[in-house]
């Protein structure tokens, strides 16, 4: 993973004195809250429901053992001893004092972490592969280009106030894990006819109030140009974007009135007198940056150990070596998914002890590092197959031996209104009760996979958009309701889910719910997953089932 | 009240304020043109066969600081249509944003009244400007810091120094 | 005075009518912690003991709140009914406002020991 030089150190450093600074005079009543708002955000300092929210940065979901300890210390030492973990690969802590979050800030500095950009109208966190160099499916591994857009958009001066957040991610493998088509900009890596690997460009992606599909605006970037056709495509929306309506002034609702050939044909024109050699980093960088991500030294001929037999005498392992278990491309190796959406727990959050359990893991098994997915879970990339079943052994007692991912108690929920100021309604008990619901390991595996996204208010956070089943939180004269959504889809075959009939009531939505996996248990033909038989019946005798007694 | 910025540091100096300078349509009727312009944020310059040769003070709008659009017009002026006059910012301009601005080509600042009272005056916004001396990206001031890795061979100090850092 | 639209809490905090009993709410600001205003002029964290203000009187406590910038952030006006010696969240955001001075609704120990 990339380590900081004395330069990466000295700007993270210049970061929370800078910020410091600023909490200071917000508190000596120097700067109005008005002005304020933004340097916190833009520091990843929320103010919620109940207190700050700070919300650090992993950038593209890559933690090693280290950070993930000191984590562990943030969250025991200023926060009530969890952390959750975000659709953006991000880890938030739902309890600092904001006349603590200096002295944080300065803890995360000591391990190469930040919060810069994980709010505020400018490029946030870039995403991308929780597999990244481990998959075999890849190109290569996205994550230097990760790590270059994000140095790039660090304190651009020039785009720190768009008119809206600005959402990147990229990936490198035909199954996009990454979310590509539902970004701002979603670059996917691929090779052009001469075989040289470059990227496809996407742009205007996005979910909240008004889901669209990004569009490709350019087959095929070489790859030695794209920091100058990002500052392009940033230049044209910082322009053009519209101001006048916070719910209009993503880049989705400017490249949808342009249309995407008018966007690109600017883009095309602003980067064509660009002076690209300014802004487009040199081989030797490109090289020096890469060099932080070779490969870890895999060993060759493995033995697996007692991987196939552990497989028979303990059945537990079994269904978890079944679902969260994954082929690596070097033999004798795996990826493990860790599951965080145990039963009754809040998906995605995580105690301090269950991240020192993990660092230790990671720094015995797995080369030191860790991630975070987008669906609010964590990876082990690099892990031998021989030492998966003490791996099992070590997670499952601390309540991370859940065998469910990608199934339907895997479920991404937004915070809701149990913390978050935005919401209507609550998520996090609906998927507790859906995940109650479905407990039984046996009827979750004979259902398959099923992707369920539970958003608490219309900006989405828990991208219901693009669930399989989808649930909006809508709140009607104070009651809590819930939409369903179904069809949609954030990976290589993305769509946007359609709604089905009218809100639920929370008595009526988890019967709802079971009525619509019932049907498509009665309906699917051989290998079918929930969403294929839904593409293949369409939304009509989904609807009647959603309400059958 | 106005700032200027000049060889690293900021000096108050008296001028004319930004709502008396000719707004982009009255100077284009004017003739001879002004030495002084007024642009909004809306304005394209691309489309309108925009000639800056003549002038010597350009003012920029923030109408909110929140609003950005500003940026992108200082540096494309200074950058595609090669401008070494004056780039002014005026409107709600604020000491945490004014290295941002001096970045993005603007060497000054028109401060509503009360705003450098409550930034610790001159000195504050001063210190703002500082608040960072190593950038990632090109600006229209600052290097970029790839550039200063480029320096294969030296010494940290050396590349200190080569970022105008003392060591 | 009374009809003016005012910050409310109608689910989220939006301009609403300023109509019935209130309590003038906001954010702590050193530490985010959700707070009420009292009689003698404090925030505290309980919402039971907050002061319950009409009309006239309610607008112009929240006026002197949100001059209160160094203390606390966000001050609105939150529909309240006095149950006995308590003084309880009501209306339109009951829930909102019921977590807010709860907490969490998902774990008892993220809860707030003051309320409840």
């Amino acid at each position: 993973m990339y380590r900081y030089d004395e330069f990466d150190a000295k700007i993270v450093a210049d970061r929370v004195a800078q910020f410091r600074g600023q909490v200071a005079r917000r508190v000596e009543g120097d700067i109005t809250e008005d002005e304020f708002k933004p340097l916190r955000l833009m520091n990843g300092v929320y103010l919620q429901l109940h207190a700050y929210m700070l919300r650090i940065a992993i950038p593209y979901g890559t933690l090693n053992a280290a950070q993930l300890r000191k984590l562990a210390f943030i969250a025991r030492t200023y926060d009530k001893n969890f952390g959750h973990i975000t659709t953006r690969q991000n880890i938030q802590f739902n309890w600092p004092a904001l006349t603590d979050i200096p002295d944080i800030l300065d803890h995360l500095a000591e391990v190469e972490m930040h919060a810069i950009q994980t709010s505020g109208n400018c490029i946030r966190n870039v995403t991308s592969d929780q597999f990244a160099g481990a998959g075999a499916d890849e190109l290569e591994d996205p994550r230097p280009w990760c790590e270059i857009i994000r140095q790039w958009s660090t304190f651009h001066p020039e785009f720190s106030f768009l008119p809206r957040k600005f959402k990147i991610a990229v990936t490198a493998a035909p199954e996009d894990r990454a979310a590509v088509r539902v970004h701002d900009i979603g670059l996917h890596m691929k090779k052009n006819e001469a075989g040289e690997v470059g990227f496809e460009v996407l742009v205007g992606g996005g979910l909240g109030r008004t889901p669209y599909i990004g569009q490709v605006i350019r087959e095929f970037l070489p790859k030695d140009h794209l920091l100058s056709y990002l500052e392009a495509i940033l230049r044209v929306y910082n322009s053009l974007g519209r101001r006048d309506n916070i719910y209009k002034a993503r880049i989705k609702i400017l490249v949808n009135e342009l249309g995407a050939e008018a966007f690109r044909d600017m883009v095309e024109a602003e980067w064509a007198v660009m002076d690209k050699s300014r802004i487009d980093l040199p081989g030797d960088e490109i090289e020096r940056i890469h060099a932080y991500f070779a490969a870890p030294d895999f060993e060759d001929d493995l033995d697996t150990g007692d991987f196939d037999s552990a497989q028979k005498s303990d059945k537990g392992f079994a269904r978890w070596v079944r679902h969260n278990v994954r082929a690596h491309k070097q033999p004798g190796y795996a990826s493990v998914t860790i599951s965080l959406k145990p039963t009754s727990m809040a998906p995605g959050d995580i105690t301090s002890e269950q991240m020192e359990l993990i660092a230790d893991i990671a720094q015995t098994h797995c080369f030191d590092e860790v991630r975070t997915t987008h669906e609010q879970n964590l990876v082990l990339p690099h892990v031998k197959k021989a030492d998966l079943h003490a791996i099992y052994k070590k997670l499952a007692p601390y309540g991370l031996g859940s065998s469910n991912a990608g199934l339907v108690s895997d479920i991404i929920a937004c915070p809701g209104l149990d913390y978050c100021n935005l919401a209507n309604t609550r998520s996090i008990p609906l998927a507790q009760r859906i995940q109650k619901r479905f407990e039984d390991l046996d009827r979750q595996e004979n259902i398959g996979e099923l992707k369920i996204k539970i958003s608490g208010c219309i900006n989405a956070c828990g991208h219901h958009h693009v669930g399989h089943i989808g649930i909006l939180g809508v709140d009607k004269k104070g009651e809590e309701f819930y939409q369903v959504t179904l069809g949609g889809s954030a990976a290589e075959d993305a769509s946007i889910g359609e709604i089905v009939g009218r809100g639920l009531s929370t008595d009526e939505v988890v019967d709802a719910i079971e009525n619509l996996i019932s049907f498509y248990l009665g309906e699917r033909s051989d290998g079918e997953r929930f969403v294929d038989t839904y593409r293949r019946l369409g939304p009509d005798p989904f609807k009647e089932a959603l309400y059958v007694a | 009240m106005l700032l200027k910025l000049e060889n690293e540091t900021l000096a108050r100096v008296n001028a004319e304020a930004a709502q008396d300078i000719p707004d982009f349509g009255v100077w284009q009727a004017q003739e001879p043109r002004g030495t002084a312009v007024r642009i909004a944020n809306d304005i394209n310059l691309a489309a309108e066969e925009f000639d800056p040769s003549g002038l010597e003070l350009i003012v920029l709008d923030f109408p909110k600081y929140k609003d950005g659009r500003a940026y992108t017009q200082a540096r494309t002026l200074r950058e595609c249509y090669g401008f070494e006059g004056d780039i002014r910012a005026a409107g709600d301009v604020l000491r945490d944003q004014v290295l941002f601005m001096a970045r993005c080509g603007f060497t000054s600042f028109e401060l509503a009244d009360g705003v450098l009272e409550r930034s610790g005056g001159v000195e504050g916004f001063e210190k703002s400007l500082k608040d960072f001396d190593l950038f990632y990206q090109p600006g229209v001031k600052g290097t970029a810091l790839w550039r200063l890795r480029g320096l294969s061979g030296a010494t940290e100090k050396e590349r200190l120094a080569a970022a105008g850092i003392k060591g | 005075m009374a009809d003016k639209p005012v910050k409310i809490s109608t689910g989220g905090v939006k301009k609403g009518r300023n109509e019935g009993e209130k309590a003038v709410t906001a954010n702590r600001l050193s530490d985010g912690i959700t707070v009420y205003l009292y009689d003698d002029g404090s925030w505290q964290d309980a919402l039971r003991g907050a002061a319950v203000f009409e009309g006239d009187d309610a607008l112009a406590a929240l006026e002197q709140a949100t001059a209160q910038e160094t203390i606390v952030v966000g001050p609105y006006l939150m529909d309240v009914v006095q149950d006995g010696d308590t003084v309880v969240p009501a209306g339109r955001a009951l829930l909102r406002e019921t977590i807010r001075s709860a907490g969490p609704t998902i774990k008892s120990n993220y809860s707030r020991t003051e309320a409840l």
